[in-house]
């Protein structure tokens, strides 16, 4: 085998985790399957959005997040119209808390996630949810605040020394999988109607100004 | 000539939480801030305080303008904010997170302005800095504010002042949003 095939046989895909997105961001009902390259299989449940929090779930987000997965595919019985609960689901904030990633696959993250367009991230209280280090996305939404064109690649250099590079990864993978960071295109389309028009033009306005002073 | 757009931001929260210092910093010009001697109880905590308006324009561009408008720190002021609630993007709230007195004045006012409007609102915890400061979950749970927009900021920190209007309109715009492009835009998100 060449060395190129071999370099990409070690390059990770992170597909899986945008499955858990789309299970978790709409009102899927079904079951998340997969297989790691080590042959293992998981499910993990999904009702209408959420996740059940028990140590049999817990064990199974944490092998998807952790192992290397050769396939992952979201099964869906139906989709509702909205999430049954719109806080995050806490067995994957507790997840989050106790998984790691070594060296290698960090860096795999990051350059996967440095490819992201620009973003825009939703505030959302992940402490009051089980996350243990809200401080640190509350720093990424702060620093997306500042920047209209702000993407992941500034994040990574905007970010304090005394964050550690599995910290930064650990908010990026939260915030993506629960819909909060999304793409900066979102906020600025169409909106509800002309007085929502108005407003949002207003707001934009006033956004760039501000980031300009 | 045609008349130029007025945007209103509303600046509000218990004494002595960073309201006129705020409104400074994000101005262009701030006409009214009429600082006097606090005379009643609250003058073992701050020795002046904002009476009537704390009020700054922010010149945007050509076409638009943003009244600023901080209400006095005192609840027995609400009306005023029903008042200048009215047509307003949203509502800063400051509030000094060490303060017992303050904590418990912004629950009133916090509860108040929640009752009349659905408009968005951000919460700037101040005071940081001191032994007193509660951490923000202890702070959402006495507002009542749990699921509220809680930024620990200082005004005195021209990037933080800037930092919580920034965070206001981003929740302006995402209310504005229609949520049918959001869907759509997320398909194409993926991680490659």
């Amino acid at each position: 085998m060449s060395k190129e095939s071999d370099k990409k046989q070690k390059t990770s895909s992170f597909k899986h985790l945008g499955v858990l997105r789309k299970a978790l961001s709409k009102a899927h009902t079904g079951e998340i399957i997969y297989k790691t390259e080590r042959e293992e299989d998981g499910q993990i449940i999904v009702t209408t959005g959420d996740l059940i929090n028990d140590d049999e779930t817990l064990h199974a987000l944490e092998k998807l997040l952790t192992e290397s997965i050769a396939n992952c595919e979201l099964i869906t019985e139906r989709i509702d119209e909205e999430l049954e609960n719109s806080t995050p689901p806490m067995v994957l904030t507790r997840a989050m808390n106790d998984i790691h990633w070594d060296a290698e696959t960090l860096e795999e993250l990051k350059k996967t996630f440095a490819k992201l367009p620009p973003i825009d991230v939703k505030m959302m209280p992940l402490h009051r949810y089980g996350y243990s280090d809200g401080l640190t996305y509350l720093m990424l939404y702060q620093e997306s605040l500042k920047d209209e064109h702000f993407t992941t690649v500034k994040f990574f250099n905007e970010c304090p020394a005394y964050t550690t590079l599995e910290q930064q990864i650990k908010v990026l993978v939260l915030g993506y999988c629960l819909g909060l960071i999304n793409p900066q295109v979102s906020l600025k389309g169409k909106t509800k109607g002309a007085a929502s028009s108005r407003r949002m033009s207003m707001a934009s306005r006033i956004l760039d100004k501000i980031r300009g002073m | 000539m045609a008349q130029k757009d007025i945007a209103k931001i509303l600046v509000t929260g218990p004494f002595a939480a960073g309201k006129t210092t705020l409104i400074r910093f994000v101005s262009s010009e701030q006409l009214l801030s009429k600082d006097v001697k606090a005379t009643d109880a609250l003058s073992r905590f701050k020795a002046m305080t904002t009476v009537g308006l704390d009020f700054g324009i922010l010149h945007v561009d050509d076409d638009l303008d943003v009244h600023l408008f901080g209400t006095p720190g005192q609840s027995r002021f609400n009306f005023m904010w029903k008042v200048l609630s009215r047509g307003a993007l949203g509502t800063i709230f400051l509030i000094d997170s060490s303060s017992q007195r303050a904590i418990d004045e912004g629950k009133k006012m916090y509860k108040y302005y929640r009752g009349k409007s659905d408009d968005p609102i951000v919460i700037g915890a101040t005071h940081r800095d001191k032994e007193d400061a509660r951490d923000l979950d202890a702070l959402a749970d006495e507002l009542g504010a749990q699921d509220a927009n809680m930024i620990p900021c200082d005004p005195r920190n021209k990037e933080d002042s800037k930092m919580l209007v920034l965070a206001l309109l981003e929740d302006v715009m995402r209310d504005e949003a229609d949520d049918e492009l959001e869907e759509e835009a997320l398909d194409d998100f993926e991680l490659m």
